[in-house]
């Protein structure tokens, strides 16, 4: 365990904050991510973190889950920026080599293909264009999402 | 006279602190902004950790207060201005006017009836309305009206006028004005209170839109039997009984979101209570209480918390909520939680309440900047944790949660500790240099002379709200009561302990001659004194009222069985009623007495009860058993608030040797103690050289301490690296941390909290944290873990919680049954834990363990105790009067109790209860005379045999043999009025004044009467 590790965190913009978190669990309980994937908890991270554990937070998929939605900053009773922890993760554990450093251009870009997915999604139900479901349906089994 | 006390909130804290002014003699001007007495506490339901109702143990301190020769009271006043200094004050009140000549109403509200506004009822929080002429709530002291201008269509508009048509006495007078009054006052207590959050404090909560969210205080006036539901547990959207329930703990607190990032200190505990309540009002209920901490950590509140966890239907789940919602087809409230997989689980609430917090009224905070009164980041007082009553403004005394939020005990002893102060300040401004005029009493030739008269019973039942009306018949029972021998008068009444209760009495008393009155009500325990004054007001000896208890005896006890209630209730006001025919008056005897004071104990607690006694003039002795002073805080390096204690304990010191009046008798053992109040003798010894002394005094304060649980948990006893906060407090007073030193784990709760030991040692999670912080922030690289079951960093010492956070210090929760398991190597410490929240197993070395060991109560408790005849609770510390309303009194007369021999307690609380214990000592001090119990027992000596059985039976060395005269003798002041020695009396010599053999024997002949046929038939049976 490295007991040097939050403090690392928390001289990098964004994870300042770190330590004041209680384990109140409200990050968890509200994150969208949580709800479908039982793995992931933001809760964790953030104890493991301060307990030192640092390649098995750096060294995780679960970094590259978190969707930047801020539900967790929103509901955060000591203001700890669970988000902006994650990204500050990220860097981390790109730096120490886990992950090429081209996964976060590469996560970003997935990230606004996924929101612009929505947008068009959305646009063509409410232009009745086409059905939601059938949209997203089609875009799972691979298939044309304009077709 | 003494100069005049200001004392600033008419809610529990003033009220203490303006009684116990006024029993010293001083004059007393107490200022409420509100309509009424009372403030929050009037507005609670019950309290914890007895249940007690609140009204109830309430409403006699409130008209003990009100009625006091020395309290002048100001409703609906406030306080615009304050110039002046210490000693020499002119404070300016603004009387707004209320539009109601309150020496003409008499409260009868009929004004209340024809008002056709309605407005939401502030004092029910909303949930119901009131009218624009309204009383402030039904038991209102003052009991009178009061138009509210904003919402009144005569003084708005200028039309309407109803009330003053109807009222008869001519009481209502559209044309008042404000009025401003200049106050000459010594000194101020400000005991101004607080606010409640409001509900939408999380906007996340949804407290705006939901119907079936509400806080706290709301839910007080759902349960409470004088609310705007009677006391039933309804919905808010549809009036249907709720049956599945949340309690959301930390609503508001303990969150920077809102500026309010500390804890309350008492929504835990409150929230508990409000569960064990509600589970009485429904049986069926499902009730789910979401937590962080559960800071249960006062005196009595960790059993509490067990009984409520050991309550089928009552759910406690650790896991702060952040976010609800509604399901919008049946209105009930989602909420969303973790459980143990961490995974998330939706349940549905028919009501949910959100444990609110407390923060300082907004007009409050700004006062007191206006009068330059230091406020703190919180827009609390400011005060010093070792001075917690002083302010920044000499002179100005500061009580109750202005200062932080508290529970009603540690206000009420903060109210008398501040009362102590402001009396010092009053004194030495004594207008007069004269006569102390502490007392009048009613000279015997004043009460009326009923001997002679035919023997006119009168009968008054009370509904006590609900708690007694909602299981007893009290409307037949009392119709009935007319009919018995000797009743000339039988009523009813609603709250017959509230002010307008009383005075129906006395009226009752003059309009039909009433010469012996029986009570049918709540415990003489709290409310005999009470009734005892209200007939004596009336002119009729208070010993000619005798009282039966058809509440904690009778409703409280068979509420299942409604019927056989009300005839149990007729048959006790028969029996009552057969009792009070052969009362007669007795009379309370002036005793002389010393007015100096023992101090038990040289400890903080010790020393500044006797340097508060001292400085108000009275001689002093100080005894402690150590060859230093100073006790347990002799060892201490920090405050609860983590700054050193530096010089506080050495200037006590030298500030109690250099006392006059204080004379100080260290490295003393107590040999005897006999006498009671007023006249106490001690025999003490030296330990060093056997020199024997005798002492004279009329009080005793008990400081006697505490100790540190010597055990043998965690290799304590083994190894060297294992050592307790105190000892760690000593290695930083020279900042001794080794190099060696890498990390430090500290486990709380050692010994605390299990099975033997059900209390919380309460200093210890601040201690803990306190101590890591001072560390850390010397020697940042030392790795810090701090094992806890609950974090009790109550009140304002929460921020102290988030400052170790900050400085890294890890926080690891572990539960009793899975304890962290200590071992000890040639390589060194290890501890091994299962960490919840990684869920991890872990086995690391660490270089230091330091054990929150318990605070024991003295191993001489128990002696004293009997010396003293004084009880000690089931931990073993000792027992006050009540937990609630009397933390400083025994039930004893004349002996008081501080410090940790009360229970476990911060520095600073101690220092403020000593403070607290020295004024209810003065109050016994300044008195010209002490008065005796007036049902004593007494001793025909002609059939005295002076065997000596009664002698062996008493437990208060009151009745004793006198060998040359033959007969048994009686010592008045020290008789309780326990009747032992009258139950053992094989000739009949010995008589109880108040419950003498004919009376009793009349007693149960009438509640017997109707079964008399019954038991020759049935041979022995009683059943109908």
């Amino acid at each position: 365990m490295d007991n040097n590790f939050k403090n690392e965190i928390t001289s990098r913009p964004g994870g300042e904050n770190l330590m004041m978190c209680y384990s109140c669990g409200s990050c968890t309980a509200t994150c969208p991510i949580s709800e479908i994937d039982e793995s992931f908890n933001p809760r964790m991270i953030i104890k493991k973190s301060l307990l030192g554990y640092k390649e098995e937070v750096l060294d995780n998929d679960d970094l590259w889950k978190c969707i930047q939605c801020r539900r967790c900053v929103a509901h955060c009773p000591q203001n700890v920026k669970f988000a902006d922890i994650m990204r500050v993760l990220r860097n981390m554990s790109i730096e120490a080599g886990y992950y090429p450093a081209s996964l976060k251009d590469k996560v970003d870009k997935l990230d606004k293909t996924v929101y612009q997915f929505r947008l068009d999604i959305v646009a063509d139900h409410l232009d009745e264009t086409k059905d939601m479901q059938e949209h997203i349906d089609t875009m799972v089994s691979g298939g044309d999402r304009d077709g | 006279m003494a100069k005049p006390v200001l004392v600033l909130g008419g809610g529990i804290a003033g009220i203490q602190a303006a009684t116990d002014l006024a029993e010293m003699g001083i004059p007393v001007y107490l200022v409420e902004k509100k309509p009424a007495l009372g403030g929050k506490m009037a507005q609670l339901d019950k309290t914890f950790p007895t249940n007690d109702c609140s009204t109830c143990i309430l409403a006699p301190k409130i008209s003990d207060c009100y009625n006091h020769e020395n309290v002048t009271t100001f409703t609906y006043s406030e306080l615009k201005n304050l110039r002046g200094t210490q000693g020499n004050f002119t404070a300016t009140i603004k009387k707004k006017p209320r539009y109601v000549d309150v020496d003409l109403c008499t409260g009868c509200a009929e004004c209340v009836e024809k008002c056709p506004v309605t407005v939401e009822d502030n004092f029910n929080q909303g949930i119901d309305e009131r009218s624009a002429i309204f009383k402030f709530q039904d038991q209102a002291v003052p009991n009178v009206v009061t138009i509210d201008a904003d919402n009144c269509l005569k003084l708005t508009k200028g039309v309407c006028g109803l009330c003053e048509k109807t009222c008869d006495k001519g009481a209502i007078n559209y044309d008042q004005k404000p009025e401003t009054i200049d106050l000459d006052v010594a000194s101020v207590v400000f005991a101004a209170g607080y606010d409640a959050f409001s509900g939408n404090i999380v906007s996340e909560y949804g407290y705006a839109n939901y119907d079936n969210v509400i806080t706290s205080l709301e839910y007080e006036r759902y349960l409470s039997a004088s609310g705007p539901t009677g006391g039933h547990v309804v919905r808010p959207s549809d009036g249907k009984e709720a049956e599945k329930i949340a309690f959301l703990h930390c609503a508001g607190s303990r969150d920077i979101r809102s500026d309010t990032n500390y804890c309350s200190s008492v929504c835990c505990m409150y929230s508990i209570k409000q569960s064990l309540i509600t589970k009485e009002h429904l049986k069926e209920a499902d009730l789910d209480l979401y937590y962080m901490d559960i800071r249960a950590y006062g005196k009595g509140f960790e059993r509490y918390y067990n009984m409520a966890d050991g309550t089928d239907g009552i759910n406690f789940i650790r896991n702060r909520i952040a976010e609800i919602e509604k399901d919008k087809e049946t209105d009930q409230i989602i909420i969303k939680s973790l459980d143990q997989e961490d995974n998330i689980k939706e349940e549905n609430y028919d009501l949910v309440i959100l444990s609110v917090g407390l923060k300082p009224n907004e007009e409050v905070s700004q006062m007191m900047k206006n009068l330059k009164i230091r406020v703190n980041k919180f827009g609390f007082a400011d005060v010093d944790e070792v001075n917690p009553l002083k302010t920044s403004r000499a002179g100005v005394y500061a009580s109750g949660v202005i200062t932080g939020p508290k529970d009603i005990p540690e206000s009420v002893i903060q109210a008398s500790g501040s009362a102590v102060l402001a009396a010092q300040d009053a004194f030495k401004s004594d207008l007069t240099q004269g006569e102390k005029e502490t007392q009048s009493t009613k000279n015997e030739e004043e009460y009326r002379f009923v001997d002679n008269e035919r023997i006119k019973t009168g009968v008054f039942v009370c509904d006590c709200g609900t708690n007694i009306a909602g299981v007893i018949d009290v409307a037949d029972v009392t119709k009935r009561a007319e009919d018995l021998p000797f009743v000339e008068h039988a009523e009813e009444v609603r709250y017959l302990c509230s002010s307008d209760g009383q005075d129906l009495i006395g009226q009752r008393i003059e309009e039909k001659g009433l010469n012996r009155i029986v009570v049918a009500s709540c415990t003489p325990r709290t409310h005999e004194p009470l009734f005892q004054k209200a007939i004596a007001r009336a002119g009729l000896n208070p010993y000619l009222m005798i009282m039966t208890n058809i509440r904690d005896q009778d409703s409280w006890v068979h509420r299942e069985e409604e019927a056989k209630a009300t005839e149990k209730a007729f048959d006790l006001i028969k029996g009552a009623a057969a009792k009070a025919r052969k009362a007669h008056s007795l009379n309370r005897e002036k005793i002389e007495k010393i007015d100096n004071a023992f101090v038990i104990g040289g400890g903080v607690s010790g020393m500044t009860s006797a340097l508060e006694l001292a400085d108000l003039g009275f001689q002093t002795y100080l005894i402690e058993k150590d060859s230093q002073l100073g006790g347990n805080a002799n060892k201490l390096l920090l405050t609860m608030d983590g700054k050193p204690i530096v010089n506080y304990i050495d200037d006590l010191k030298e500030k109690v040797e250099n006392h006059p009046l204080l004379d100080i008798y260290t490295d003393h053992n107590i040999e005897q103690i006999e006498g009671y109040v007023g006249n106490y003798k001690f025999n003490i010894s030296s330990k060093q050289n056997g020199d024997k002394k005798e002492l004279e005094g009329g009080v005793v304060i008990v400081a006697t301490g505490a100790d540190e649980l010597v055990t043998d948990e965690y290799l304590a006893q083994e190894s060297e690296k294992v050592i307790s906060q105190l000892d760690l407090e000593d290695m930083m007073k020279n900042i001794n941390i080794s190099k060696e030193i890498d990390s430090i784990s500290m486990i709380q709760c050692v010994g605390s909290r299990e099975e033997g030991r059900e209390y919380c040692s309460r200093v210890c999670c601040t201690q803990a944290v306190n101590n890591a912080i001072f560390i850390k922030e010397r020697y940042p690289d030392i790795d810090i873990k701090i094992f806890y079951r609950e974090m009790r960093t109550y009140g304002l010492y929460e921020d102290r919680y988030r400052e170790a956070r900050q400085l890294g210090v890890d926080f690891i929760r572990y539960e009793v049954e899975n304890k962290p398991e200590v071992k000890d190597s040639a390589e060194g410490l290890t501890i091994s834990y299962e960490e919840p929240v990684t869920k991890k197993k872990v086995t690391e070395k660490t270089d230091l363990l330091v054990l929150a060991k318990a605070m024991t109560p003295g191993d001489s408790n128990e002696k004293l105790s009997k010396a003293l005849k004084v009880p000690l609770n089931e931990d073993e510390f000792f027992l006050e009067a009540h937990v609630k309303l009397r933390p400083v009194d025994f039930a004893t007369d004349g002996v008081f109790l501080t410090g940790l021999a009360h229970g476990p307690k911060n520095l600073g609380e101690s220092i403020g209860q000593s403070r607290a214990a020295a004024s209810r000592a003065a109050a016994v001090l300044t008195k010209d005379y002490l008065l005796t119990e007036a049902m004593v027992s007494t001793v025909n000596s002609n059939l005295c045999s002076a065997c000596g059985t009664c002698e062996d039976v008493c437990a208060f060395k009151a009745i004793e043999v006198n060998q040359e005269k033959g007969t048994a003798e009686v010592n008045t002041v020290l008789c309780k009025g326990c009747g032992n020695c009258a139950a053992v009396c094989r000739s009949h010599a010995v008589e109880l004044e108040g419950f003498t053999n004919q009376q009793l024997l009349d007693e149960m002949s009438a509640l017997f009467s109707d079964r008399k046929a019954n038991i020759s038939k049935k041979g022995g049976s009683i059943d109908e």
